[in-house]
Formats: structure tokens, sequence, C-alpha cells
């Protein structure tokens, strides 16, 4: 089945036209939000992350929507150490499926949307759904099972009611985003190879915001070795792991500047194996980002020069580093699509910011290939990763028209005439 | 005292070498890890049965664990023990010399368990010294203490009219159960002698350092770097500052020594780290430098270096320091006058390390340690003792021991 355009209908109708559908489905919605967070799928689940991309393939099949399963790329040999870091002790072959859903028409360009089927939740630290008022509770429903959700039935809307103006869209569904996407990486790049306009979906920001740009992100492992000793009777002969990896975690810390958007944080440190042996060993991670390339490469640099330093004579380090996420950067066309949802907005009652974001998700392969893309275009979504991960109920419906009102503007030909 | 004793002891001790060598070769390759409590029962079988064999009352003494569940985990979390053997504590009264002298050694071992098997006990006629998991940590002076009693018992020399010995069988583990025993059984002692292995020089030991093990953990406010920066509160940050500030403290030239062995922080990359945990050891020469060291420990934990994260400190001296004293100093001489006599050359040194005499040392007992073999290497696969010291050290013991109960060193006075 196929929708056609209707271009007898104005743009304000049709926007009416999504709403009103939408509307009736706030409780089907929820319902689909509830069977998706009901799922775990944590990366290193691809039972669960299978059961969530058959769930969305299933319900965009049924709407004409060719469903494939893909898998990512091998990584080159020299960026092989990001498996481990990721995913510790997974095995990456074992990942779920990465999704390709795409629906080809013959309206009028190309949409690409993101979203990702894999949780922050690790196994076993999830908790049950829960409805609070206008608040959905659950293990990874702001990040980003509602924002599935609301892609789902935004693409639905615009077949149920005969608003589908486009070429093309394509969704890509990450298996593993909470894996630093080594997998995704090479799907979304194919797609956004041929897609004119990237929409992601994670949950909006606070005050409903959307996001106009993604940090540039990546990782490095930092490893010190010193010399063991037995801390009363060899102490002399000892070279302490851990105080060099100290003064250096302090150095790290120090290149963190909210003025320029630049953040570092070593996210996990450990050192030593017995309290009455000088360490030989220590090692941490650093989680490192920048707001473009420019940044990243000084960072980088200066990170260099810290690992570097011997700070204890007779101690080395080896430092191993990677942006794994480009990033997003905010162009002209960035603030064109933004103009163009800000209308279908407008249309029926909603404005919203937009802010620059510090994170990176599956939008940030998107960045190199200078698309225009708005990402945070999921329900309104706070307390990720905690208990009170919750998304805000009626911005299902709200932020379901946005992103099916944008579409149909698009495929209208609104980017032309913006 | 009489040269006369120190001479039938060593004659005695040389006629009974081979037979104090295959007593070694059964400790060293029963496998007696801390936490194998059928191993190190297996040894306290041995040695009950050998005590009461020369003479003694043998008591086998429950040791409970430590109130302080942190000081237990400390010792023990990593090691999955499943209860720990109970102590062995030997009596022999009815010497005809005056006093109350206790000797200690340990039969547990810090090998992983199933070292023995890989690494029998051995001896190597070129270098003169056996091989073996703990033979010089310290199954070397625990086969030199057994042999010390037969000697003095069937030499027939005037004894402190009581000697006590405890084997027991947590020293790997920090002594934590094991202390209340030797606390109370030092409280009624006159001498302390522990026969930890002979430094590697051929020393014995005088003074020893207090040791103290202490644990930090600071509590940080987790947050997400990217999302969450304005509220994150990174415990490593404040963890590394203080391990800074805390190995500052780090002082040998006045008798500290303080290590962060370990830490471990945060739980994900890309989270402000909410947890981070710290392990020190602290060694301190005196009481002085200990109560020093504690206090700028303390203030280093409570300063508030990074707003937003809160500082938990643990600290406990779980080997008090053991201080030269005039007693001491008079008991090394008298081991370097008995090595004298027989052949031997016998320093008493300070070290940094600990042992039971700590223990006994902090109940007012003069105590000296270093009386086992002299050996080295200590654990790992070449841990050796040098042989001929074997026969050597078990001869000095036992006639430092008929020495003290022949008024050497005076007996205390016990209020």
């Amino acid at each position: 089945m196929s929708a056609t355009a209707t271009p007898e209908k104005t743009a304000s109708n049709a926007t009416n036209a999504l709403r009103h559908w939408l509307h009736a489905q706030r409780n089907e919605m929820l319902d689909f939000v509830h069977g998706l967070v009901d799922i775990e799928s944590y990366a290193t689940q691809p039972d669960g992350v299978n059961a969530v991309g058959d769930m969305l393939c299933d319900a965009l099949g049924s709407i004409g929507y060719e469903t494939e399963r893909v898998r990512g790329a091998p990584l080159a040999p020299e960026r092989k150490w990001l498996e481990e870091f990721m995913l510790p002790g997974f095995d990456r072959t074992q990942l779920g499926f990465q999704r390709v859903a795409r629906w080809s028409g013959d309206g009028h360009g190309r949409a690409l949307i993101l979203g990702d089927l894999d949780t922050a939740f690790v196994p076993g630290k999830g908790f049950p759904f829960s409805i609070d008022g206008d608040r959905a509770l659950g293990p990874g429903i702001a990040d980003m099972k509602g924002g599935l959700t609301v892609a789902v039935y935004a693409l639905k809307a615009l077949q149920a009611t005969s608003l589908n103006n486009l070429e093309e869209i394509t969704c890509v569904f990450s298996a593993d985003e909470q894996g630093g996407s080594l997998d995704a990486r090479k799907p979304i790049a194919d797609a956004a190879a041929h897609s004119d306009w990237v929409f992601c979906m994670e949950c909006a920001r606070e005050g409903g915001k959307l996001m106009g740009s993604r940090a540039q992100i990546g990782v490095a492992k930092l490893e010190v070795f010193g010399r063991d000793a037995h801390a009363g009777s060899a102490y002399a002969k000892g070279i302490s792991a851990i105080e060099a990896m100290a003064r250096k975690v302090q150095a790290i810390h120090a290149l963190t500047d909210p003025s320029r958007e630049i953040y570092l944080c070593v996210g996990q440190i450990s050192g030593g194996w017995r309290r009455s042996v000088i360490p030989g060993y220590s090692m941490c991670t650093i989680d490192i980002r920048t707001p473009g390339p420019d940044a990243w490469e000084e960072v980088e640099s200066k990170l260099r020069a810290i690992a570097g330093k011997v700070e204890l004579p007779g101690s080395h380090s080896t430092f191993l580093i990677d942006s794994h996420r480009p990033g997003v950067q905010w162009t002209k066309k960035t603030d064109k699509l933004i103009g163009i949802a800000k209308e279908a907005g407008a249309e029926f009652g909603l404005d919203f910011g937009v802010l620059r974001s510090p994170a990176a998700g599956s939008s940030a392969f998107v960045g190199p290939m200078d698309l225009p893309c708005l990402d945070g275009m999921g329900p309104m979504g706070a307390d990720l990763m905690t208990t009170n991960e919750h998304i805000v109920i009626s911005s299902m419906v709200e932020r379901a028209t946005l992103l099916a009102a944008t579409l149909h503007k698009l495929g209208a030909g609104a980017w032309d005439k913006a | 005292m009489t040269d006369e004793a120190t001479k039938k002891i060593h004659a005695w001790m040389q006629a009974h070498e081979s037979e104090l060598i295959a007593f070694l070769r059964r400790l060293v390759d029963i496998d007696s890890a801390t936490e194998l409590r059928d191993g190190v029962e297996t040894v306290a079988r041995l040695m009950e049965d050998t005590m009461r064999g020369i003479g003694f009352d043998v008591t086998r003494r429950e040791v409970a664990p430590p109130p302080e569940q942190w000081i237990y985990d400390a010792f023990m979390a990593d090691r999955g023990d499943a209860g720990i053997a109970p102590a062995v504590e030997c009596r022999l009264r009815g010497g005809t010399g005056k006093g109350r002298l206790l000797m200690m050694g340990h039969i547990d071992t810090a090998f992983p368990v199933g070292a023995p098997a890989t690494n029998p006990f051995r001896i190597d006629p070129a270098t003169k010294r056996a091989y073996g998991p703990a033979i010089a940590d310290m199954k070397g002076g625990d086969a030199g203490i057994v042999f010390a009693c037969r000697a003095l018992v069937e030499t027939g020399v005037a004894r402190p009219e009581q000697i006590t010995v405890i084997f027991d069988t947590d020293e790997q583990g920090g002594s934590v159960r094991s202390r209340p025993l030797i606390e109370a059984e030092a409280r009624q002692s006159d001498w302390g002698l522990v026969t930890e292995a002979g430094r590697v020089g051929g020393e014995a030991v005088g003074q020893r350092a207090g040791i103290a093990l202490g644990e930090i953990i600071i509590d940080g406010v987790e947050a997400h770097l990217g999302t969450g920066f304005r509220t994150g509160q990174s415990a490593i940050e404040a963890m590394c500052r203080k391990v800074i500030a805390l190995h500052k403290l780090h002082d040998p030239d006045n008798g500290v020594l303080l290590n962060v062995g370990e830490f471990n922080g945060g739980t994900r990359r890309n989270l402000y780290a909410g947890h981070c945990v710290a392990r020190m050891d602290i060694r301190c020469v005196d009481m002085a430098a200990w109560e020093r060291t504690k206090a700028s420990i303390e203030a280093i934990a409570a300063a508030n270096d990074l707003p937003g994260t809160t500082t938990t400190l643990k600290l406990q001296q779980h080997r008090p320091p053991m201080p030269w004293t005039p007693q001491t100093r008079r008991m090394a001489e008298l081991v370097r006058e008995t090595g004298a006599q027989i052949g031997a050359t016998i320093d008493t040194i300070a070290t940094m390390g600990g042992s039971d005499a700590n223990i006994i040392a902090s109940q007012g007992v003069p105590t000296l340690c270093g009386l086992g073999p002299v050996g080295g290497a200590i654990m790992t696969r070449d841990e050796y003792i040098e042989l001929p010291t074997l026969v050597e050290r078990a001869a000095v013991l036992a006639a430092l021991a008929h020495k003290l109960g022949t008024g050497g060193v005076e007996v205390r006075k016990h209020g």
C-alpha cells in the first residue's frame, strides 16, 4: 500500500488532519511505548534488541515500509580496542540487528529518521513501567523508546491520512548506540548518503527544546605503568601508578571549559591490587566532548601531552583516543530546517527552543555530510538513566504531530521555497 | 647463664638436623593458605600432636572475626574463606627457671591455594638453600619453635617456669581474629619471641613499624557528562585530589610510609562518577608518628575539596608499633652472644614490616622477632631459607629461652 500526496489540501489543513488522527491514537501510543519499555534491551541483550526492532518493523511493515536487518562493517585494526572499551566482555558479532525501514513514493525529497533500539540500562538494572499523572516512567522511555513511538506514529499518521508526499523516508534503528554505535555507524552513513534531511528521535530536552547541533565526542583509555613493590620492605623500589594517575586526572579535568563547550570526564578509574603493595598499574577511561573538529584536535593534543608526561621517574603510559562520534554542526541549513519545523509547530500552537547539545548520539554521523539535522524530535523527557526516567505523555501526540507535519511541509516543497 | 646449656642445646639440635628438615618438609608440602581451612587445620593438628608429644598441654582456640566488617573485608573479602581454623595454644609448666615466655608462629600462608602442589619443598645442595611456598614466612620458624621446645625438654636445661606457644591461623589475614587471643596471652607473659624469618642479611628484628589500614569512600553526584555537567560532581576527581594530598604524608626519613595501594571508581565512561573507593597502608615507626599521621589523614578526608561530594574515612591500626626498649636491647645482646657461641653473627635491626610481634609488644612485653631461619624471596616461587640457619636459629631460640628463664632479662612486674 502506498499513500499519495494530496496537494489540494492546504498545509494548515494537513497539519490539522495529522494532529486529529494522532490525537485519537494517544492511548494506543501509550500501549506501544509500554510494550517497548517492557522489553529489556541493553546493547548486550540481542534478543531484547531484536524484539524491539521487530515491533518497529512490524508496525512500519504494515504500512508499506520495506524492512531489513543489517550489520555494520568490521573496525579497522587500530580501532579494534574500542570494541572491548565500549561493551566490555561482549562479542560484537553477537549484537542485535541494525534495522532499516524504507518507504518509497513518488513525492518530493528524502528524509532520514534515526532511532535507537538499545537503552542505557544494563541487564537487571531496570524498573517497571508506570504512569504518574501526565508522566510515563520506565527504563529507556526517554532514551529513547518514547521517541521510537513518536516516529512510528508520525509515519503511520502520514499514511493513514494519505499525506505522505515524500519521495523516500528511511528509518535506521541502531542496535548499539549505547555501545558507541560502532556497528550502527555504517548503516546510518549509508542512508544519510542519499537523504536530504535528518531527524533523530532523542527526547526533547528541558522545556521541550530540540537540538540543532551535537558535540563531537570521543573516548580515550589511559594506562599508567609504575613498579610493584611491597609498601613496607621495598617502598623505595616502588613507583606508584596511582599517584601518577591522580596527577594526570587533575590535569585532564582541568581541560574542561564550559565557556567553550569543552567537557572532559574521567568516568572510570582503577589501580593497584593490594593495599600493601605500591601499585604498578592504573588505568582510566575518559569521555571527551567538544563543539567541533578544531576544539577536538586541540583537546586531543593536550591530552596526548598529559598522557606522555612522566610525573614519577620510571613510570610510563599508553594512551588510546578515538572520536567515535563526529557530531553535528549548526549550519544555515539547520536554521532553515528549524524554520520549517517551527512553521509546522505554529500551525497547532507549538513553539519550541533549539539548543546546542554537549552530547551526541546516532545523528553524529550525518554531521560530516553537511546534512540539515534536527535532533530531540522525541517526546519531552527527563531524568535519563535514573529510576525516575520519564516522558511527558501528552507530548507524544504533540511531537508526533510536529514530525509528521514537518515531513509533510518538506514533501510539499517548503525547503526549496524557504 | 651457662655456656654449657647453649652447647648442649646446639649439640642436640645438630644431632636432630635431619629430623628437623623432614618436619619442615612436611609443613611446607601441606597447603595452608589462610582461606583454605582444611589445609590450615591439617597443619594445626600436626602441631597439636607434636607439641603434646613433647609434653605440652594443647588447647584449640576459636578465633572470631573482628566486629568491624570493613576490617574483615579488607583482609579476607576477596579470598572467599570458609572460616578460619582455630588457633593452637600450647602450654608447658614446671620449668626450673623463672618467668613466663610466649613464643609465636603462624601456620597460615599468603600463597594462592594450590602453591605447594606445583612448587613442593626442595633442597639445592649447591646453594645450601631449601625452597618452597611459605618456607621462610614462616614454616621454617614454626619448625624452629617445635624443635627448640623439644631441645629444652630433652636436654633438661633450665627453662622458664612456663612456656606458651601460640600457632595462629590468620596472620596473613592481618591477625584481626587472633589479636584478642594474642593480647590476652601477652598480658600474662614476661617475654615474647616470634620466629618470622631472619632478614636476608641474617638479622633478627627488634623494632617494627605500626601498621594501619585505611579506606576512603567518596560519594559524588552521578550525572551524564553531556547533559548533566552542571550537576555532576566526580568522586574520581575528589579522590585524586585526596590521593595526592595523602601521598605527601609519605615521609620515610621521619618514619612514616603511606601507600594508596588500590583505588576504584566510576561505572561508566560518560558519567561523572558517583562513587570511588581507595585503600591505603600506613606504617609509622612509633605511636607519636601514628597520632600525627592519623590526624593529617583525618583532615585530608574531611577537607571539602569538591563541594557536593561526601567522604567517609575508615582507619584502624591493626598492628601497633613495636618499639625498641631497654629490655629488647638486652634481649638482642643475648641473641648476639648466643649466636657467637655457636658460630653465627646475628645483629638485631628495625624494619617497617609487621608481624604478630607487634601485638605482643603492644601489651608492654619485651619482644624480639626474626628468630626463624634466614630467608627471602618471600611470596615468590623462589621463596627460600638458608638451610644451615635452620639448626642455628632453632638452637639460638632454645638457648635464648634458657637464658631468659635464668635471669638474662628480668621478669615483668605484673599489675
